[in-house]
């Protein structure tokens, strides 16, 4: 079996096209993670005011200083002092004077990052009430009330409502603030997102075509009279489609965490994903355990999408169709199509298409719940056993198809 | 050693495409001949497993032609096949053996073995794409005798061969017909007169005339011309 995947191996990888295609999409994510750090600029009112770079690097700086504080009402106290620089006017708040004045830089700035941070957890509405200074009890309680209304948006049951207040309880009643540099990035668009992205028309391009191109070639009527040209001919070829997948996959994935590694710095693999990537979540997960589940969650979503492909091209004895198939299904409708709240049920299942629930905001912080067996799962927990589910069915059922596969006509 | 098909038929839709065939194989060579559309390929291929027989049943000494004792000891030359162009033509027949159950080794010896008697040595390392036709055929032939087969079938195997190498490769089926059944089908009466043991011929999906070629008196040309009359 090691000697046959090793040649479907050699036969994937002596197509140009799969190198090809590995290299553009290579150069797309570096480009998109880390493009506009070394060639972009900022400029406001037409004058050069710093290199992304500088921006990047300052940012991070200020971040970092403010890394290990509690958001209390000491920390809260000095943003608000901070923002007392920030002109009343908009238009003067982004001026070129503004931002390059020592007040901004010197201010304003190190704070702006958990100034966004706070108005988020708050959802908006920690001035609502206009009582001026911001403090640590309103701050929370207006995490709650925006909670309660995103949960009712979710359309979740009182069940699911209970098991989230629950978790929420888990959580310490000030947050601390640490920076989530690697970490908050990984979850965050450019990081598992991106790369699934590319998996996906990966996939489509370079794996379509090994079962159908044995079939074109005619070189399946050779393979299937030998000894070993059914079961383990499938499953070598499989192996092989997996194996080019989840490297083409750690290839991006290392190139990115090398990137961002350089930009962002490691962060605090301990920061509570609250401060990090999602400040209205309820569940107790840090942001490195979250990085960490995401990156997994990418890795076997690749490999399963990858025997998934292989079965259909088998299935439908075409590379094109199979290609249309999966990347309409697995990455136009998934993004393009959003099910409406109402259909919990629909909603649920749309979210855990790898494309989906490898976005921070849409299905791996999901409040919906699955209940199997009085057993709540969230949803990315679900999504494990169901990609496992899935892949074990879908190579079966190719397997069916390749070895009762009837070599006729021509 | 004994190859039995039992009533064999293939049905598509409207169209027999073989239709009751019943005929045992032991050792020797057997010559298919047939017109265009006979039946001869679609026998062929059942006969190798890779097409189900809509009723009828193929055995090798008890064995069921769906199971992979049979495969392993059948090697098959199909009439129009393909090859890996990127593939030299060593790794194809490396390949093939691993198929065929061939640890690294034995695979060597036998494909320097092959490769000599269908003098492709020289070529070898040299990636397939940039082979002739005659030398794809004779890749071919030799990825067919990898594995020794009981059961040999050739579908149109002289297609693409010089002269010269028509005649070499007639000596190979005449040796390989001592120790095994060898079933081939061809157009070319020529190929199949001076080795066949046994001469077959297909008509509509029907087996219309199965004897051994001594019982054909005169030119083979002329029977199978008349027989097709």
């Amino acid at each position: 079996m090691i000697r046959l995947t090793g040649f479907e191996l050699k036969k994937i990888l002596q197509r140009k096209i799969v190198w090809i295609t590995f290299v553009v999409f290579m150069a797309f994510q570096l480009f998109l993670i880390c493009g506009s750090y070394f060639i972009s600029s900022r400029y406001v009112d037409g004058k050069f005011l710093e290199t992304k770079a500088e921006m990047f690097k300052t940012d991070r700086k200020n971040a970092e200083r403010l890394s290990g504080r509690k958001i209390d009402n000491i920390l809260l106290a000095e943003i608000e002092e901070s923002r007392k620089y920030i002109p009343e006017k908009a238009e003067e708040s982004e001026s070129y004077e503004y931002l390059s004045s020592k007040e901004y830089n010197e201010k304003t700035r190190p704070y702006e990052e958990i100034n966004r941070l706070v108005h988020y957890m708050a959802g908006g509405m920690e001035n609502k009430d206009n009582t001026g200074t911001l403090t640590q009890e309103m701050l929370y309680s207006a995490r709650h009330k925006t909670q309660e209304i995103i949960w009712d948006d979710y359309k979740l049951s009182k069940a699911e409502k209970k098991y989230w207040q629950e978790k929420e309880k888990e959580l310490p009643e000030v947050f601390t603030y640490k920076y989530g540099g690697i970490y908050s990035n990984i979850i965050d668009m450019g990081g598992c997102y991106y790369i699934c992205m590319f998996i996906t028309f990966f996939i489509a391009i370079c794996i379509t075509g090994v079962f159908t191109d044995e079939h074109t070639r005619r070189t399946d009527q050779l393979v299937l009279c030998t000894k070993y040209g059914r079961w383990q001919g499938y499953a070598s070829k499989i192996i092989a489609g997996c194996i080019v997948t989840t490297s083409a996959t750690l290839i991006l994935y290392v190139a990115t965490l090398i990137c961002f590694l350089g930009i962002y710095g490691t962060g605090n693999f301990s920061a509570m994903v609250q401060v990090v990537a999602a400040p209205l979540y309820p569940g107790s997960i840090t942001a490195g355990k979250a990085a960490l589940i995401m990156t997994a969650l990418l890795f076997l979503s690749s490999a399963v999408l990858c025997i998934v492909t292989m079965a259909l091209s088998e299935l439908l004895k075409s590379n094109t169709g199979t290609m249309a198939i999966v990347i309409a299904v697995a990455f136009l409708l998934a993004r393009l199509i959003d099910v409406p709240d109402n259909f919990k049920f629909i909603r649920k299942i749309w979210n855990m298409i790898p494309i989906n629930i490898l976005k921070a905001d849409e299905g791996f912080f999901d409040l919906r719940l699955w209940n199997i067996f009085g057993i709540k799962f969230t949803l990315w927990q679900m999504a494990f056993v169901a990609y496992i589910i899935i892949g074990v069915i879908f190579f079966f059922i190719g397997k069916r198809k390749y070895c009762k596969y009837q070599v006729s006509g021509r | 050693m004994k190859l039995i098909a039992d009533r064999l038929s293939k049905q598509y839709k409207n169209k027999i495409a073989v239709d009751r065939v019943s005929v045992g194989f032991t050792k020797g060579v057997y010559g298919l001949l047939g017109a265009n559309g006979a039946g001869k390929t679609t026998f062929m291929r059942m006969l190798c497993g890779i097409l189900i027989p809509t009723s009828g049943t193929i055995t090798f000494d008890g064995i069921d032609s769906g199971e992979e004792e049979y495969r392993n000891i059948l090697g098959y030359l199909p009439q129009d096949f393909g090859y890996y162009p990127s593939f030299t033509g060593w790794d194809f027949l490396m390949y093939m053996s691993t198929l065929k159950g061939f640890d690294k080794k034995s695979a060597h010896r036998r494909i320097e073995e092959l490769l000599d008697f269908v003098s492709l040595s020289s070529v070898a390392r040299k990636k397939i794409k940039t082979y002739s036709g005659g030398m794809k055929q004779r890749l071919g032939i030799a990825q067919a005798l990898l594995n020794h087969p009981k059961i040999l079938v050739m579908d149109e195997p002289t297609a693409g061969l010089d002269p010269k190498e028509r005649v070499r490769f007639r000596n190979v089926i005449e040796n390989a017909g001592k120790e095994s059944i060898v079933i081939l089908s061809t157009h070319i009466v020529s190929d199949v007169e001076h080795i066949a043991d046994y001469i077959l011929m297909m008509k509509d999906g029907r087996l219309i005339f199965n004897a051994p070629s001594s019982e054909i008196e005169g030119s083979l040309e002329e029977f199978y011309l008349n027989e097709f009359e």
